[in-house]
């Protein structure tokens, strides 16, 4: 079904001076108002049925993730952490909502917090977003003063507030466990899945970790109710999602559609390529890179998991004719090498060697060799790799052979050198 | 030499990064942390010194050694690229006799490359200190830093 | 109990069992780098990845418990072509300099690579290119070499409760440190070498002085004097072959004079003397009514730990040098005048298993003598590396006696390298010497054993006396907090207490033997135990030397002679200080 429209499910309260005032004049605060009438079963409830699934990159379905906080007495010091943590590159949605929209990313977050009866709840943002961060702390103060926020909330019984952490630079700290080691002060490393947060997270507490967009749709599908979220978009992954397009287009930005949509239309719909379509990244810097065979492509979970690739957050990065693909090479693989933290022997030394030979292939030093250890190395690092960071340096890499393999290769053959490497 | 800070966070471990910012947003000439204030770090957490160090160390944003006023730090991810932030790079490395990691011999500017700022929609960007600034290029480089040179008195 | 199938073979394992253990079992070695049976498994190295039917993911072996039914392949082609690969890229960030490594020929990584018979690599080599830190009295730390596995780490931080180390930075540049502007020598390493005895590689090691020791061998002016630690003795074997506990001491004496060392005494005899100098501070304590507790002081990294960490209780912790240092002073003193030596030209030396103990030997205070009373400390495996460079075949040797005046001792000095030795070789003569009574039954059952905190009352003719045994530093700590906060109150739960810095006691020190797990732990120890029981003087009070030396010189136990030369003072450290 080709979808031209953008939707309005999240952007129509947008502004670009954020105020309480302004929010609630558009709607805002009716889901939570919503929601603190219902039993916190029945918030669960809308939230599965709503089928609404994780925005941060791995799509997990929210409500399922939310079922497994086990049920009993521990429950009540539940964790919740909103990561803002977006580190995944061409990835900018999460900044969008809290600088326009902020407020409805705390709705969101109070009512994932009522939902999982919550003790605590934090977000956890990135330290590059020093100036977000500081607007964040401003709309929890003025929800506070509404009543939206601390104590009672709303006049119920239900009380939690907010802490706004900042971190310290570091992409791995994007996925979830890296998250709490860090917000509990710690360095970053990833820990072993079982036990999951949710089981046993921060400080040993059951804790949920969800993502900005992810919490964004909350307040629309309690105010509106789960089946009118259900019905937009791919049946297998309903909703809306916000598309980050960037690189070698007119108007690159944020464009809210339906999941589904295709390649082409989103990048119409941010005016269309500078130029010819040479390559189009999708999902960040751990998704593929395709040709532009992807105009056609589908753009939801399920669609990009049946290609071998992944929707990843929904970032589209648009490369034209004067890119390079030996550069490009040379700056995902150079990117994993800086942010692996370093716990596990294949991606601590998989990804140095790999921007090694990325690099030496971009500066006209390459070998015809290393191309195959290229992928052998990265197979050693699906295999072996403590966390899904390693895993994911694979994706790209193969996509980027299979669709460029021609270039690069001769760049290695004539011993080519990207003038922009540095 | 004896560190000093003061600080209304309490002595958790968990406000570890927000002392870590904290403190090095303090140090307005030299956008650091210290030695001596990471050792009473460490006595005001209970955490050893070498604790502190490898958590302070796992997170780029800080620096143990001395900076420049101005931390300019240059996203070189694959959006500002395809907008042509390496010409930016370039610039500024000529501009300021500098290479990726130094600061100028007046204390102004260190110039760092960072992966993804998260607002791929206006690259080139680079932050300045805590600002975001997008859009770049070389007259509006050269109008940006001009204000900075200025407000300096240089 | 599980039944599970691994490479075709059903095995039955308990519940909880890891993957790794199960297939041990089995009689299959998966390959592990980063593991050790002693420690947390981590999973850093991902050496030990197997297939599990039904699971489209590999999974750590040493990390996933067993379930029932389970049908593990550890050893397909694709896990050893991916295996194979791993230690490539670990190889290709690794020095290529094993022929000048003190690790070649005992180390996990060279192990690995002959196991997988890689001849060359496909990945370009490179290295960090770091200095090496040499500025630690007892270990060197070389971060060209760490691979990164994280078991110095979790030694210092969790067994230890040190903490003087962490990782350091992050990804592939990740090392190891104590902190930017901080080196190993001054920061709060307390230099117990437990970091080296876990360490797989050639990145931690003991500081050698080798070299020094051959030069004053080969140095016809001076006198060589030597002493060996009661944990050597069972423990030396392992390096030429032969099983941990084997008693050893006979050709050690024999190896130390062929190698050209002039006086050959045991520090055996000199913790005899100890007992008789702490037992008498002890049973003074007890007639005043305290302060107690009174804590051993014979573990340098202990000494290090309790100066930094607990301050408020270096005044509990007995005045009495440790056995080494009482014989480094008196071999310049007591020796030297008996035979009419210049004690400017004996080089005193000693063997230990102990990697602090040449940062004891250097203490600023340990110059009781008039000189430094101990110049040079090897450790067990330095002694064994010189032995093989005399050319010596160890096993060959025929046993011989020690030199007079300081080696006689009882099998209560024996049992020093034991975790609660001490404390029970200060119990037989405490009470003996108390009560007047002879112990029928002298072996103290209740201090002896593995358990990280040991804690007895014996009853000493009806004066009840309460006495607690910790060692590893961790366990040291728990015990230590209890006490401080006692203290606080104005009580003490205990009257005496025994700290080792090192889990076992000293036979698990920092410079014996690789492998230094538990498990040879735990055998070196029985050896002790057993000499003891085979050694017909078994009281420190009854060693007819120790007997000898206060009657010639040094007076009683607790003289203003024996306070000069056999005791000694401890120094408040500041773990947030520069100085460490």
């Amino acid at each position: 079904m080709k979808v031209k429209v953008q939707s309005e499910y999240i952007r129509r309260f947008a502004e670009s001076e954020p105020s309480l005032e302004g929010y609630e004049k558009l709607g805002g605060y009716k889901g939570l108002k919503t929601a603190i009438q219902r039993s916190p079963g029945d918030v669960r409830q809308e939230v599965v049925d709503s089928g609404l699934r994780g925005r941060g990159g791995a799509g997990f379905p929210t409500g399922k993730k939310w079922e497994s906080v086990p049920a009993d007495e521990r429950h009540k010091e539940t964790i919740l952490v909103c990561n803002a943590d977006e580190g995944e590159p061409g990835t900018f949605k999460d900044r969008y909502l809290m600088e326009h929209i902020p407020f409805l990313v705390l709705e969101g977050l109070t009512i994932a917090a009522y939902a999982l009866q919550a003790g605590r709840m934090y977000i956890y943002i990135r330290g590059e977003y020093p100036e977000v961060y500081e607007g964040l702390q401003r709309a929890a103060r003025a929800a506070r003063e509404r009543n939206y926020l601390g104590e009672h909330i709303l006049g119920s019984d239900f009380s939690i507030d907010l802490e706004v952490r900042i971190g310290g630079g570091s992409y791995v700290v994007g996925d979830e466990t890296a998250l709490l080691n860090s917000l509990m002060g710690k360095r970053g490393y990833p820990w072993m899945k079982p036990p999951f947060p949710t089981e046993k997270g921060a400080w040993g507490v059951p804790t949920v970790v969800n993502n900005v967009e992810t919490l964004a749709c909350l307040p629309v599908i309690l105010s509106e109710g789960a089946e009118r979220f259900a019905r937009i978009g791919a049946p297998e992954s309903p909703g809306p999602k916000l598309f980050c397009v960037s690189g070698a287009v007119q108007n690159p930005g944020i464009f809210e559609f339906p999941m589904g949509v295709s390649v082409g239309d989103v990048i119409e719909a941010a005016g269309g390529t500078k130029g010819s379509l040479k390559a189009v990244q999708i999902g960040g810097t751990a998704g593929p890179v395709y040709t532009d065979a992807a105009l056609s492509y589908k753009l939801d979970y399920e669609s990009m998991k049946k290609r071998g690739g992944v929707l990843g957050s929904g970032a589209l990065v648009i490369m034209d004719s004067k890119t390079n693909m030996a550069g490009v090479l040379e700056i995902i693989m150079r990117f994993f090498s800086e942010e692996s933290c370093g716990q596990c022997f294949p991606c601590r030394y998989g990804t140095r060697q790999l921007a090694y030979m990325a690099r030496r292939i971009a500066c006209g030093q390459g070998r015809s060799s290393y191309l195959p250890l290229m992928v052998e190395t990265t197979e050693i690092m699906d295999a072996a790799s403590f966390c899904p960071f390693g895993q994911s340096v694979s994706l790209p890499l193969r996509s980027l052979f299979e669709g460029f393999g021609d270039e690069i290769e001769r760049f290695i053959r004539e011993q080519e050198y990207v003038k922009e490497v540095v | 030499m004896h560190g000093m800070f003061h600080t209304s966070l309490p002595p958790d471990q968990d406000r570890l990064l927000s002392l870590f910012h904290e403190i090095q947003n303090s140090r307005t000439e030299t956008n650091d942390i210290p030695p001596e204030d990471v050792r009473e770090i460490a006595r005001y957490m209970n955490l050893s010194v070498a604790e502190v160090y490898g958590v302070l160390s796992f997170y780029h944003l800080f620096s143990v050694t001395p900076r420049g006023r101005y931390v300019v730090r240059l996203c070189d991810s694959l959006s500002c690229r395809v907008a042509g932030s390496v010409d930016i790079y370039s610039y500024l490395c000529g501009q300021l006799g500098l290479k990726r990691g130094g600061t100028t011999d007046d204390g102004m500017f260190t110039l760092e490359l960072v992966n993804c700022l998260g607002s791929c929609d206006t690259a080139p960007n680079m932050m300045v200190n805590n600002q975001l600034v997008g859009n770049l290029s070389i007259p509006k480089v050269d109008d940006y830093f001009g204000r900075l040179m200025k407000e300096a008195g240089k | 109990m599980v039944s599970i199938t691994i490479d075709g073979k059903h095995v039955e394992v308990e519940e909880g069992t890891r993957i790794l253990a199960a297939a041990e079992q089995a009689g299959i070695q998966i390959p592990t780098l980063c593991h050790h049976e002693d420690l947390t498994p981590e999973g850093t190295c991902g050496m030990c990845i197997v297939r599990i039917e039904g699971d489209p993911a590999y999974r750590r072996a040493c990390m996933t418990p067993v379930r029932e039914g389970m049908n593990i392949r550890t050893h397909t082609t694709e896990l050893r072509k991916i295996r194979r690969g791993l230690l490539e890229l670990v190889l290709a960030a690794h020095p290529d300099d094993c022929l000048q490594c003190i690790r070649h020929g005992n180390c996990e990584l060279q192990d690995l690579a002959e196991r997988y018979e890689l001849r060359s690599l496909r990945y370009d080599q490179y290295t960090r290119g770091l200095p090496v830190d040499v500025t630690a009295r007892g270990i060197v730390r070389d971060m060209n070499k760490c691979i990164g596995c994280g078991r110095c780490v979790q030694v210092c931080e969790e067994l230890q409760s040190v903490r003087a180390i962490s990782f350091y930075g992050r990804g592939s540049d990740t090392i190891v440190s104590p902190g930017t502007d901080t080196d190993m020598g001054s920061s709060v390493c307390v230099n117990c070498g437990q970091c080296v005895a876990y360490c797989p590689v050639g990145a931690l090691h003991e500081k050698e002085q080798i070299d020094d020791v051959w030069r004053a061998i080969e140095d016809r002016d001076t006198l060589v004097a030597a002493q060996i630690a009661p944990a050597v003795r069972v423990a030396l074997g392992e390096e030429f072959g032969m099983k941990p506990g084997d008693l050893v001491i006979g050709k050690i004496y024999a190896a130390l004079r062929r190698m050209g060392v002039d006086t050959v005494f045991d520090t055996n005899f000199s913790a005899d003397l100890t007992i008789m100098e702490e037992g008498t501070e002890f049973l003074e304590l007890v007639e005043k009514g305290g302060p107690f507790p009174l804590i051993t002081s014979c573990s340098p990294g202990w000494i290090k730990f309790g100066e930094t960490y607990f301050p408020e209780l270096t005044g509990h912790i007995s005045s009495c040098k440790s056995p080494q240092q009482m014989m480094g002073s008196l071999i310049k003193t007591y020796y030297a005048e008996s035979r009419g030596l210049d004690p400017e030209k004996i080089v005193s030396l000693s063997i230990m298993p102990c990697t602090a103990k040449k940062f004891e030997a250097c203490r600023p205070e340990m110059r009781d003598s008039g000189y430094q009373d101990v110049d040079y400390v090897l450790t067990t495996r330095e002694l064994a590396r010189m032995i093989r460079q005399a050319g010596i075949d160890f096993d060959a040797l025929q046993d011989e006696p020690a030199d007079p005046m300081m080696s006689a001792y009882s099998g209560a000095a024996t049992i020093f390298g034991a975790t609660g030795g001490v404390m029970e070789a200060a119990l037989r003569t405490a009470y003996e010497l108390k009560t007047g009574d002879r112990l029928d039954q002298i072996e103290f059952h209740p201090v002896r054993g593995l358990s990280g905190i040991k804690e007895a009352v014996i009853d000493v003719k009806g004066l009840p006396v309460k006495v607690a045994i910790a060692h590893g530093l961790s366990n040291a700590r728990v015990l230590l907090d209890k006490v401080s906060a006692a203290k606080k109150k104005g009580e003490s739960p205990y009257h005496f207490i025994e700290i080792m810095a090192c889990r076992g006691g000293c036979i698990g020190g920092g410079g014996q033997p690789i492998d230094n797990s538990m498990r040879k732990r735990a055998e070196r120890i029985r050896g002790l135990y057993r000499e003891d029981m085979e050694l017909p003087i078994r009281r420190s009070h009854e060693n007819p030397e120790v007997q000898a030396i206060y009657e010639d010189f040094l007076g009683t136990p607790g003289s203003e002679k024996a306070h000069h030369l056999l005791h000694t003072v401890y120094t408040k450290r500041n773990p947030y200080s520069e100085a460490g």
